[in-house]
């Protein structure tokens, strides 16, 4: 770019840019109208709309052309104010010129009576969510409280009204909901999904398998992560499969993310990756998890929680993972059966608490035989051990058949 | 100072009433809280509109009056309302064993160096906050009569709270949820419900305030503190998303330092004994809680005495009984107590020759506690009370962590 642009040249930019877009509207042309729109996702048009600007500083004259077509002359005018902020890195200053802009062409959008300009919407509203969030963070470094992400927020639920409908405009839906939920996960305001969610699960107008896939998988990573939050495992596994399956093999890492929470999911049903799988996705953060489980590791399963303690918590799997501890505490005890069994098989189903206590004891884990006794009666209780405990005796005394039922894909009995 | 500082205490009556709200250092709800108990033994049930002391000797003919304006504007004491403030005294911060429970009088927990460390302007004597705020001319009015709440307004400013008055607000209601649990009946948990949605009102605010305040150090060593009672208060909720939102969630905009801090630790290690369902563990913990940390504990105690319950009967022998005074120590409860609780659970106990009891087990017909399972007295929670309710309130944390 010319280190000085002259006023002509200028001109020349803006013009062209203005008749690209009075082209694209004319002919309803969404993909050669959708790179115009863009501004911070690789936009070819932003660096040299905004140099422009700088210069030929008023475009008001140059866009009353498009009002011939549609009544975004204005609507082009903010648009390339945002562009210009934006290049210059004042985000505050580019949302703001964005949300005027956004709004106008979400006017015009809802007086076409086709769907040709869907595509284009998604350009907006994918600019909107991105701005709002560069806009927020430059608040935040200046001391202000962020609020440019809610707002971005109630306009992406003016889209999706402006979507929900019988005609083929509906398709959008799925893609606005995705963007909604990054917005609201974004601000933790996760139950404001809840009710996108209705919409599009009850609402006639919406067969779900209309939808693109891609939108289908994104929609399904969410709500599967929402089901995580409140330990609904057979239903996350269900959604967080779906995306699994449904995921370009190609892209690695959409099939991390979803790994990520599926791996905790799976784990709850007891169901354990190889931990090939494990490094493939490096996802190494579950290996020594894995490990506890396969071993009963008491030990090894509390040291990988503290040692990835934040990344978990972060990630809101922390406590699904904490759950694990009972079926660690199952192969414990189904070892040392094991162990009781080569040395004397007719009375390996007796287990006494106290080698309970001194094999804890071994992994560095101090519980008195009080505990143990209750935990071996939670774990009978929740069909992870089939028996029974003498109080009296401090014994569990196991069932010959089966005394370590395998959870196969079913979550713990709560 | 000292005189006026000594108005304040005792109840005087307030003009309205709110459900939930705080008036004046009581929590005023629409019913009395207290059924003032006569020496005859009969009760009798005060209006709302006026509040007596404990004490029944107190010469009824304020009943109608506002005695608050007179209260605070004149330096004299007026009669009866000098035995009011020695009555009130009498009880105040003292657990009665006999009828009533002691009159939680916070307005006293507001010092006069309290205020003086808020604002070096002149405002207005009583300060205070008050989220659900009287109408503005209402609110004018007491301020010039010197009669807002202690909580209703602070500078003037009604949108500004203090955390110091947050923090005091949060304590007062966890205690309340342990007092009005003991006082409660089966059939009336209103005020139970009532006062746990001002605690997590309160709390939600307070936390947000922390958040908003991050700069403040003075109130980083609270800030652990409150952000564990969250923690308890919120365990069941985890996996009931209609009832509010889910810990994992939460964890998420903690910060990592507050995550590892002493206080929180604690109340992880107690939501991780809850949802396994370890109830030793569980009662392990709340024989080393704090008093306030007990009395949130408290609030799912039948929960895992049930699930215990339930589980020993499940899996233990069945030939062999367990020893009920086994189980009472598991549960932290009194013998008797335990026989009461299986036999509301719906299970039976024997007694042998020597009057030894025990629990049968392998029973089938155990059910949960409908709604209301009695309150149980636990001696170990009041044993963790400080010298007084208001210094369970005013506690400064004597180590940052």
């Amino acid at each position: 770019m010319a280190a000085y642009m002259s006023m002509g040249e200028a001109h020349r930019r803006l013009s062209d840019y203005v008749n690209e877009f009075t082209e694209a509207i004319a002919s309803q042309n969404a993909s050669v109208l959708k790179p115009l729109l863009a501004v911070s996702s690789n936009s070819p048009y932003c660096a040299s709309v905004a140099a422009a600007l700088q210069v030929f500083k008023d475009a008001s004259r140059l866009v009353k052309q498009v009002d011939k077509y549609a009544q975004l002359g204005d609507m082009l005018q903010q648009h390339m104010r945002c562009m210009q902020s934006f290049q210059y890195k004042h985000y505050m200053d580019a949302y703001y010129a964005l949300e005027k802009s956004a709004n106008a062409f979400l006017q015009e959008f809802r007086n076409w009576e086709t769907a040709w300009a869907v595509d284009a919407l998604y350009t907006i509203v994918y600019e909107m969510r991105t701005l709002a969030e560069m806009a927020d963070r430059e608040m935040a470094a200046n001391g202000k409280a962020p609020d440019k992400l809610k707002g971005a927020g109630s306009f992406l639920m003016k889209v999706f009204g402006s979507l929900v409908g019988k005609g083929p405009k509906r398709l959008g839906a799925l893609y606005v909901t995705c963007q909604l939920f990054k917005v609201y996960f974004k601000l933790g305001t996760v139950h404001l999904c809840r009710s996108v969610i209705r919409s599009i699960e009850t609402a006639r107008v919406f067969d779900f398998e209309e939808f693109p896939t891609r939108d289908k998988v994104t929609y399904m990573y969410y709500t599967g992560r929402l089901e995580v939050f409140n330990d609904n495992f057979s239903v996350a596994d269900q959604k967080l499969m779906y995306a699994l399956v449904h995921c370009d093999p190609q892209n690695k890492a959409n099939i991390r993310m979803i790994l990520k929470y599926l791996v905790p999911v799976k784990l709850s049903l007891g169901i354990l990756p190889k931990e090939w799988l494990l490094q493939k996705y490096k996802l190494h953060e579950y290996i020594d998890v894995v490990r506890a489980l396969r071993t009963g590791d008491l030990r090894l399963l509390r040291h990988a929680l503290q040692d990835h303690e934040d990344q978990f918590l972060r990630s809101g799997v922390y406590l699904v993972l904490e759950k694990l501890e009972l079926q660690v505490y199952q192969r414990l005890i189904k070892k040392i059966y094991i162990i009781q069994k080569q040395k004397d098989p007719s009375k390996a189903h007796q287990v006494k608490m106290d080698i309970i206590v001194k094999a804890l004891k071994w992994l560095e884990i101090d519980m008195d035989v009080e505990e143990v006794e209750c935990i071996m009666a939670i774990l009978i209780h929740k069909n992870l051990m089939k028996g029974y405990f003498s109080h009296k005796s401090k014994v569990v005394v196991l069932s010959k058949q089966d005394p370590f039922p395998k959870l196969n894909g079913r979550p713990v009995n709560s | 100072m000292e005189r006026n500082r000594a108005r304040y205490e005792g109840n005087y009556s307030r003009g309205r009433t709110h459900g939930g709200r705080f008036r004046n250092g009581r929590a005023n709800l629409n019913q009395p809280i207290y059924n003032q108990r006569q020496d005859d033994g009969t009760t009798d049930k005060f209006p709302s509109h006026t509040q007596q002391p404990p004490n029944s000797s107190f010469p009824r003919q304020h009943n109608n009056r506002r005695p608050s304006s007179s209260y605070l504007n004149s330096g004299e004491s007026q009669g009866p309302s000098n035995n009011f403030i020695n009555n009130s005294n009498k009880y105040r911060g003292q657990g009665h064993e006999n009828s009533h429970p002691p009159s939680l009088d916070t307005s006293t927990v507001l010092t006069n160096a309290d205020l003086e460390e808020e604002d070096s302007q002149r405002r207005p004597f009583l300060t205070g906050t008050c989220p659900d705020m009287c109408p503005a001319k209402e609110r004018t009015q007491r301020e010039q009569l010197r009669d807002l709440a202690v909580f209703e307004r602070l500078n003037g400013n009604p949108h500004k709270t203090s955390a110091k008055l947050a923090v005091k607000k949060v304590r007062f209601h966890i205690l309340s949820q342990h007092k009005l649990y003991q006082l409660s009946s089966n059939e009336d948990t209103s005020m139970l419900h009532l006062n746990f949605e001002q605690l997590s009102k309160c709390l939600r605010s307070l936390l947000d305030l922390y958040n908003a305040n991050m700069k403040s150090s003075s109130e980083a060593g609270c800030q652990a503190e409150f952000n564990s009672y969250y923690v308890l208060a919120n365990m069941r909720s985890h996996s009931l998303p209609q009832q509010g939102e889910s810990l994992s969630l939460w964890f998420q905009t903690v910060r990592p330092t507050l995550l590892k801090s002493k206080e929180m630790k604690f109340a992880r290690n107690v939501l991780r004994c809850y949802h396994m369902g370890n109830f030793k563990g569980f009662f392990t913990l709340a024989r080393e809680a704090t008093y306030l940390e007990a009395c949130l504990m408290e609030c799912y105690f039948n929960e895992v005495r049930a699930q215990a319950v339930a589980c020993i009967n499940h899996s233990s022998y069945k030939l062999s009984p367990f020893p009920l005074c086994d189980l009472a120590g598991l549960l932290m409860m009194t013998e008797s107590d335990t026989e009461d609780f299986c036999n509301l659970c719906g299970l039976a106990t024997s007694t042998d020759d020597r009057g030894f009891k025990s629990l049968i087990v392998k029973q089938f017909n155990f059910s949960f506690p409908e709604k209301g399972s009695p309150y149980y007295n636990c001696p170990i929670i009041e044993g963790k009370l400080d010298s007084s309710y208001c210094l369970e309130i005013r506690k400064k944390k004597l180590s940052l962590q």
